[in-house]
């Protein structure tokens, strides 16, 4: 650096750090942006009802049996910042039975927030199983009731492309822009963070961002097609430890 | 686009399409067959045979290898469910619902043969050695074998052959393996490809002593993916960019023309031989 500083404008060109990220594995999965094919499947799989906005997302969430408070909470928190959430008490019912119950009442997804050592720790999507850490936030404010926008950033494999579909079509694909609210997935390292924010713009540069909901951390471990089946459903994907994370630079999502 | 005489696998998609593989081990090169207009959900491949394409909307159409076109469509709606099988016989198709309807088309509508075969089919294949000789099986619904010169009654039913039932998990998919008749290649709805021994009833164990070597997945991940039976390596691995549901493995001479095979031209003298036990 005290080099530098002598050199002054002739120093050369500062080198690219090596992260995990830049010297990623190269995987022939990577979306091209307008890859026909690719567009081809989404227009015609089951989210795309959704995405057209012909459909409006309505969200079962439930717990284990015996939920502990950390866990309702977060449950209050989840609804708090979805839109037509609805909470539900497991009464000790079966997943599948949930599922059936919940298509009849015209439900879209189901979230089911598991439990490990008395914490919320597994989310059993409705058709994926994403693993859950959780933070807290130190001011927490008050989403409104206006739909938020949804940014996802970071979704590069096919793999991840349907699995930001999924996410997203939690939220109405219709945003209320008058509520300044967004809603943030952003996978790093396949590791995705949910965040909640009210933006304004302060000038044309600047934009003040205001913490709301909960922080969530999930990561992935299977994507199954259809509905939520241990036994007969089909994988799309499954996170075998052995055989994928035999590299550190290489992702998934 | 390649010349369709080449391709060595064919692959239906869940979106319609059709792709051809050429299998090489420098370069991959998959190749669509079908127009991206066209294809859609309704028209997602079920089922396929040498080189009929049964799509979710009751529609079997007919590829031309030496056009590289659709050359026909015929209308095979019926039953319920989608084709879970599909096979010729003949100038006649014969095609297999999943509520249980097999149907054999004739030209004449007059001598259309259709029965009934049980609840929940998950596949029909067909004997390649004498075409009119089908076989049936699914979820709860045990194996049955039917004449189809002779429609009324089945010629074997089997007892507590049960597609779908294992103690982990279910297994999904399931092959003849080449010679040796007490083998099946066997692959679970995990991804996981296993070879059973029926006699010992023990998986994995015997991978050794396979004279025929080659075996060729597809599935939900977009991948196909080719494996040595003899040492369980996988020779190659191509993605596809679509959801695939079935593949066809091409009998054809080329696989000696290619010049890229000649180190590893007995495994492809014994593909040959096992395409053609396989029927495909």
């Amino acid at each position: 650096q005290k080099e530098r500083k002598v050199l002054g404008d002739k120093a050369p060109p500062k080198p690219i750090p090596k992260t995990l990220e830049n010297q990623r594995e190269p995987d022939e999965t990577i979306v091209q942006p307008q890859d026909e094919e690719v567009l081809l499947e989404e227009n015609s799989d089951e989210l795309s009802a959704y995405f057209s906005g012909q459909e409006v997302p309505k969200i079962l969430v439930t717990t284990s049996d015996r939920p502990r408070s950390q866990t309702t909470r977060l449950c209050a928190e989840l609804a708090s910042v979805i839109p037509s959430c609805e909470i539900y008490y497991r009464r000790g019912l079966a997943l599948k039975c949930i599922s059936k119950q919940g298509a009849a009442r015209n439900f879209t997804h189901l979230i089911v927030v598991n439990q490990n050592r008395q914490k919320p720790s597994i989310f059993v999507f409705i058709l994926a199983d994403l693993g859950l850490g959780r933070r807290g936030m130190r001011r927490p404010r008050r989403p409104t009731p206006h739909t938020p926008e949804v940014i996802m950033t970071g979704f590069g494999t096919r793999l991840g492309r349907s699995v930001g579909r999924l996410l997203a079509s939690l939220f109405p694909s219709r945003p209320n822009f008058t509520g300044r609210q967004v809603a943030t997935f952003h996978n790093q390292r396949d590791f995705i963070f949910l965040r909640f924010h009210r933006y304004m713009f302060k000038d044309g540069t600047k934009v003040g961002l205001q913490e709301l909901g909960p922080r969530l951390t999930l990561k992935l471990r299977s994507l199954q097609r259809g509905t939520f089946d241990s036994c007969f459903g089909l994988y799309d994907w499954v996170h075998k430890r052995h055989e994928m994370d035999t590299s550190r630079r290489r992702f998934h999502l | 686009m390649a010349q369709p005489s080449v391709q060595h696998v064919w692959l239906g998609a869940q979106t319609g399409l059709l792709k051809g593989e050429m299998f090489n081990v420098v370069r991959k090169n998959a190749t669509n067959f079908s127009e991206f207009q066209s294809p859609g959900r309704e028209h997602e491949v079920c089922a396929m045979c040498w080189i009929h394409l049964a799509c979710r909307n009751g529609l079997v159409k007919k590829f031309d290898t030496g056009s590289a076109g659709f050359v026909s469509e015929r209308d095979c709606t019926g039953g319920e469910g989608t084709f879970r099988g599909v096979a010729t016989w003949g100038s006649s198709l014969i095609t297999c619902v999943q509520s249980g309807l097999l149907k054999v088309w004739e030209e004449d509508p007059l001598n259309q043969v259709a029965l009934e075969v049980g609840r929940d089919v998950y596949k029909m294949r067909q004997n390649p050695e004498s075409p009119q000789i089908v076989a049936t099986g699914g979820k709860e619904n045990n194996l049955k074998i039917w004449d189809l010169q002779n429609p009324l009654k089945a010629v074997f039913k089997a007892k507590n052959i049960i597609l779908w039932q294992s103690p982990d998990n279910a297994f999904s998919t399931l092959s003849h393996s080449p010679l040796c008749f007490s083998s099946v290649v066997v692959g679970n709805t995990h991804g996981q490809v296993a070879v059973v021994d029926l006699r010992r009833g023990m998986v994995g164990c015997c991978l050794k002593g396979f004279s025929l070597p080659l075996v060729a997945s597809c599935g939900l991940d977009r991948f196909l993916r080719v494996h040595d039976l003899r040492n369980k390596q996988l020779l190659h691995k191509v993605y596809l960019k679509s959801r695939l549901n079935c593949l066809l493995l091409s009998s054809k001479e080329n696989w000696e023309v290619s010049p890229i095979f000649i180190s590893t031209f007995d495994v492809f003298l014994l593909f040959l031989y096992l395409t053609k036990r396989n029927g495909c």
